[in-house]
């Protein structure tokens, strides 16, 4: 009895040993099997972002998201095509 | 007797690796303030002043390095600072492959490159050994070195020698990126290694205005510094964490530069992180032994200098710390395995630093990996506890080592040359390595 709950002690031992490893470096093992990172950082080479530029992007998108948001209201107002 | 001696050993080596530990949470937590705090105020857009041009002298110590040092030329050609004011030196170290005639090609080419040649005689004495040699040709105020292996940004000089405007910074650091990252689990590791060293450690030492180190590469010194401190130590492996305390000693600072990168190649297997990485172990040793005290002394740095020195300098000597804490935490368990409080402390030391203290480098590097807009690189963290398990044969040994010459009185330093394939080429675009 007490050799069978030794045993069953150092099989969970072992199991749960195995199973802390395995969740541990599975996703090193992914990773490495499969990688899906960009690899090394892109130098930037003296590309200076002025922040004006960047204000101007801003607009742009927000002049997009306005025209999306016509759209999407016109469209709104169509009937459904689907069956 | 033994066992108190034991236990007072054990108590000591927890302190220092909670030391450790505590260090790394503090430059961790620091640079993502930091980090938060630019994002607000938007730093991230500073410009380059191209007011302040003095002249630069580029050393860039060669030996048989045919496979890179084409790359790193041709970069030369292709920096933004202007060329009236740029001198590159390449010191051919008694090469015995292609590395001198490739150099002296680019040197026709371009008059601002020059080519110092160095015989079997004079050459193969380690990277210090060169660069004293390169010096002498120098005519530049700045002194920058980039290793062959390396592949800067076109205005990367520009980055780094504005910072020489405040007459308190005595050299600059850049931040080094892995090229290779891609090739295998050793480049990929080293990568991480990079990322926690340079995006967190050197960065927080800096905003904390703690020691920041002179890491031999994509940096420089002020010339009249570097010829008032007697140019590289060649007795040391480690010239440049030397340099880095003489200049502090000096009263001067080095500043790092985050925004100035340079690619590098990482070692490409572990033999090749072995020998890098003892000989950067002993030279690390070497300084600790020569440093310590005039750290301790020096009337020109602060408390909290004098404490991040004192950690920086010992930094290799913690696996071995590592290792006599597992050891004399298996032995007292055994010894006194009765009392209670033996084994708490035997067990103490080794699951702080295996839980919480391991913890904290692979916090510092998952959290620059982050701050780099990485998106899974994060995932190779728990391979770390490799590198670092790995790292207590190789400090141990060098270790050893330095008692034993220090012993014997004998000198017995052996520049192991790391091996560059050149396979880094592969990730640069246009790039023809001739």
């Amino acid at each position: 009895m007490i050799l069978a709950s030794a045993v069953i002690s150092a099989i969970m031992l072992i199991f749960g040993v195995i199973t802390f490893i395995i969740v541990m470096l599975l996703p090193a093992f992914i990773e490495l099997k499969k990688p899906k990172d960009a690899g090394p950082k892109i130098l930037e080479n003296g590309e200076q972002h002025e922040i004006n530029v960047l204000v101007d992007m801003e607009s742009e998108i927000r002049f997009d998201r306005v025209i999306v948001r016509k759209v999407a209201e016109i469209i709104a107002f169509l009937p459904s095509l689907e069956p | 007797m033994i066992t108190e001696v034991l236990e007072i050993a054990l108590i000591l080596s927890t302190v220092l690796m909670a030391a450790y530990l505590v260090r790394h949470y503090i430059f961790t937590l620091t640079v993502v303030r930091n980090a938060k705090k630019n994002r607000k105020t938007f730093a991230g857009s500073e410009s380059v002043d191209g007011s302040y041009q003095p002249k630069v002298s580029v050393l860039v110590p060669a030996r048989n390095e045919e496979r890179v040092i084409g790359r790193i030329l041709q970069r030369m050609t292709e920096l933004t600072y202007p060329k009236d004011k740029l001198q590159v030196i390449v010191i051919d170290d008694a090469s015995t492959d292609k590395t001198g005639t490739i150099a002296e090609q680019y040197s026709r080419l371009y008059p601002y490159m020059l080519v110092v040649k160095r015989d079997k005689r004079e050459g193969g004495r380690g990277k210090a050994s060169a660069l004293n040699a390169g010096m002498k040709w120098a005519n530049g105020e700045i002194i920058l070195c980039f290793d062959a292996d390396y592949y800067p940004q076109k205005d990367i000089v520009e980055k780094l020698v504005k910072e020489f405007k405040d007459p308190k910074v005595g050299a600059v650091q850049g931040r080094v990126v892995v090229l290779n990252e891609p090739q295998n689990v050793v480049t990929r590791l080293v990568a991480l290694e990079r990322i926690g060293g340079y995006r967190v450690d050197q960065e927080a030492r800096d905003i904390l205005g703690l020691i920041t180190q002179f890491g031999g590469t994509v940096g420089g010194f002020r010339r009249t510094l570097l010829e008032s401190l007697g140019g590289w130590d060649e007795n040391i492996l480690a010239e440049d964490t030397d340099l880095t305390f003489r200049v502090y000693l000096a009263g001067y600072k080095v500043k790092y530069v985050g925004d100035a990168e340079c690619y590098e190649e990482a070692v490409e297997s572990w033999r090749a992180y072995w020998k890098q990485r003892y000989r950067w172990a002993k030279g690390h040793m070497q300084c600790a032994f020569k440093h310590w005290l005039g750290v301790l002394k020096s009337k020109n740095l602060g408390f909290k200098e004098k404490i991040d020195g004192l950690l920086l300098l010992n930094v290799y000597f913690l696996p071995v710390v590592v290792l006599f804490s597992w050891i004399i935490g298996g032995a007292l368990t055994f010894l006194k395995f009765s009392q209670w409080s033996t084994p708490f402390w035997a067990t103490f030391s080794i699951a702080l630093y295996s839980s919480i203290g391991n913890f904290a480098p692979f916090y510092g590097v998952g959290v620059g990996a982050y701050l780099d807009g990485r998106r899974r690189a994060q995932w190779l963290i728990p391979l770390l506890l490799f590198t670092l398990l790995f790292n207590i044969p190789i400090c141990t040994k060098a270790l050893i080592e330095i008692l034993a010459s220090k012993i014997m009185k004998k000198n017995n330093n052996r520049w192991e040359k790391t091996e560059h394939s050149g396979n880094g080429n592969c990730y640069i675009i246009g790039i023809h390595n001739s």
